[in-house]
């Protein structure tokens, strides 16, 4: 099933928590089975390790530790609202410390691209808060199995820099970027 | 930022003066990355995987 996102930041889930700093923050999401769930979105306190400047921002539901699980699979009732909210904790952080840069972490090749398309779906609405940027900083390992004893690594695929993401951008999916990067648009 | 976002932005942050809770414990502090990814910074880092891959083949 296609998920079709609509951005929408004056259309988020209410707010349960959110930290002084502005840091964290969690809601509940509907799921399609008619339940909730919480979930919390979290902008790191400390600056990405590759990237200065950049401050992690993770969501998803949370383990018994606390800590996210980035790799839960949820079947949400209304992702357009889940993702609205989750991208407005991240405009409200931003509005507040105008020099820091989001990085959203694809996770895995297929979660990039699904990122990446709302990104270009949606480009026109984030356009007005945000600019973004796709980056590549993993070294992609393009095979598995009983090839993967030869050198499996792609070092043709690495971009050492942040590329803005326009309108027409277009890459291929197996070349996606691994992290987007957000902040906030200066006019 | 249009007028009504800027109304949600601010009451997210006039919610977060009112009940915000002071946070957070370093210990949830961002993962990154997954293990369908490997951070690698360098070819040496890249060589240094590869000779581990061939040992556990040959073990």
């Amino acid at each position: 099933m296609a998920i079709v996102v609509k951005l929408d930041f004056t259309n988020p889930y209410n707010i349960d928590s959110i930290t002084d700093d502005l840091r964290v923050s969690t809601f509940r999401t509907e799921l399609q089975n008619g339940s909730f769930m919480p979930l919390k979105v979290e902008i790191s306190s400390e600056p990405h390790e590759l990237v200065p400047t950049v401050f992690n921002l993770a969501f998803g539901p949370v383990n018994d530790k606390g800590e996210i699980d980035d790799k839960a699979e949820i079947r949400h009732k209304d992702y357009s609202k889940v993702f609205s909210s989750i991208l407005l904790a991240g405009l409200t952080y931003l509005s507040h410390n105008d020099h820091h840069f989001l990085g959203i972490d694809g996770s895995n090749n297929a979660r990039a691209y699904l990122y990446y398309r709302f990104l270009q779906k949606n480009f026109d609405y984030l356009n007005k808060f945000f600019d973004v940027y796709g980056l590549k900083y993993y070294v992609r390992i393009s095979r598995f199995g009983k090839h993967q004893y030869d050198n499996p690594f792609d070092f043709n695929d690495i971009l050492p820099g942040t590329e803005r993401i326009g309108k027409d951008t277009r890459i291929m999916s197996n070349l996606m970027y691994n992290y987007f990067i957000f902040n906030l648009k200066h006019s | 930022m249009t007028p009504d976002v800027e109304q949600k932005v601010k009451e997210l942050i006039e919610k977060a003066k009112r009940d915000g809770i002071k946070n957070v414990n370093p210990s949830t502090a961002v993962r990154n990355g997954s293990s369908l990814h490997m951070i690698i910074k360098t070819k040496q880092q890249a060589e240094a995987f590869m000779r581990s891959l061939r040992a556990a083949q040959n073990s």
